[in-house]
């Protein structure tokens, strides 16, 4: 191939259209500048409209456009195209492990559900004061590397629990969620959050595998967050041995 | 996909723009009109405003409303179709880029971020007012500012404690 051009190789499916996904290669030219992937994506679809994905801010803060670029799980819009690019050539696919609806786009309901289940919003009963809730700033430090997700979903869908058992292990963007509520001293479910990860799947199917830490595009450590989950379960001796004798 | 069109005229006028993109078999490509687009407010309406510069913006934003009104949607997919989506944001966009540039042309001043080479200075005599644009007719009125006195009384200084 000539030394001036790109060679992009694209997911493409569309359930109206196609019977099966399949691979499409593009030709175009080396942009003058590092472009970031998503620049590259508008390039195509200007080539060839019907290219679907999803983006929206277009600066690593929606989390619209979380994908599979050379196999490995980012944002596009933040990822230098000369950070992926292998002797001129990259691979976008969807994220893996979400049904796909069309092309780069995937159905993210089963994520969705996860994060609802580790209900995401302060619980406090007590009555709340005439202004607000008050927080020292040290226990305000402990939210720091929780509450900065922006649930785009690349960590859970390079997760292979995660694969494997998307509707009972809650995956590692909602475990971080699920700790970040924990740690806050203004919530006062602790004991009911616990309970409810307590099972073998929720919490433990996690094996600190760490692709979730090593593809977060926000530098964020669920795996962290998990241990902290999982000694909280050990100590308040809510610790179960699975039938495998695995936990 | 043609949608049945219903009784009342907003609905309609909306269901008929949808259709008109739906049955398209030829007409402009979105991605460059909308490059036009930005290219042409770029060029005319930017920082720096000039009456002559911003009358040939207009006349070539009436270039493009031609090509707006008539989009060629190549993708006419129902499944997560984005292109529908780019073509009917950028007939919006049209409407907003329009709506900015003849304001902008019709008040002769400079005021915080519209900045007139021809009109330096700050006119509160003539333009100590809201534009109010009105998209059928096209046409700039003026429209008074509220200035009735409000008050905010400072924060007494006090320890922070938690």
């Amino acid at each position: 191939m000539s030394g001036n051009q790109l060679e992009v190789s694209m997911y493409r499916y569309n359930p109206e259209q196609d019977k099966f996904p399949y691979m499409k290669k593009y030709k175009i030219d080396k942009p003058a500048r590092d472009i970031m992937v998503l620049d590259l994506l508008h390039l195509l679809k200007e080539e060839d409209e019907s290219i679907s994905y999803r983006r929206s801010c277009r600066e690593g803060v929606c989390g619209s456009d979380g994908m599979n670029i050379n196999g490995k799980n980012g944002l596009a819009c933040i990822t230098p195209i000369s950070s992926v690019l292998k002797k001129d050539k990259i691979e976008l696919r969807p994220l893996p492990g979400l049904p796909v609806i069309r092309d780069l786009v995937v159905d993210m309901t089963e994520f969705y559900a996860q994060y609802e289940k580790i209900k995401p919003f302060l619980q406090n009963n007590t009555t709340a004061p005439e202004q607000e809730r008050l927080q020292s700033p040290e226990d305000r430090d402990k939210l720091d590397g929780l509450y900065e997700c922006i649930l785009c979903a690349c960590c859970s869908t390079s997760c292979p629990s995660f694969w494997w058992n998307p509707d009972k292990f809650v995956g590692p963007a909602a475990l971080l969620q699920a700790y970040r509520f924990i740690a806050d001293s203004r919530d006062l479910e602790t004991v009911e959050r616990l309970d409810e990860l307590s099972d073998p799947f929720s919490v433990y199917r996690c094996h600190g595998i760490m692709n979730c830490v090593s593809v977060c595009p926000k530098g964020l450590n669920p795996n962290k967050a998990i241990g902290e989950i999982k000694s909280m379960l050990l100590k308040s001796k809510k610790n179960i041995i699975t039938s495998d004798g695995t936990n | 996909m043609v949608l049945n069109l219903l009784l009342n005229d907003d609905i309609n006028a909306s269901l008929e723009r949808l259709n008109k993109l739906n049955e398209s078999t030829s007409g402009h490509d979105t991605a460059s009109v909308k490059r036009e687009l930005q290219e042409c407010m770029q060029n005319y309406f930017g920082v720096f405003r000039r009456g002559d510069f911003m009358e040939k913006g207009l006349n070539e934003l009436s270039e493009i409303r031609e090509k707006v009104n008539n989009l060629h949607l190549k993708d006419k997919s129902s499944a997560f179709n984005t292109s529908r989506v780019e073509a009917i944001e950028l007939q919006n966009l049209f409407e907003v880029a329009e709506a900015t540039a003849i304001s902008a042309f019709e008040r002769n001043e400079s005021r915080g971020a519209h900045a007139r080479d021809d009109f330096p200075d700050r006119d509160d005599k003539n333009w100590l007012c809201h534009s109010f644009y009105d998209p059928v007719d096209k046409k700039v009125s003026k429209r008074e500012v509220n200035f009735a006195p409000t008050k905010v009384d400072a924060f007494p200084p006090i320890v922070r404690t938690y």
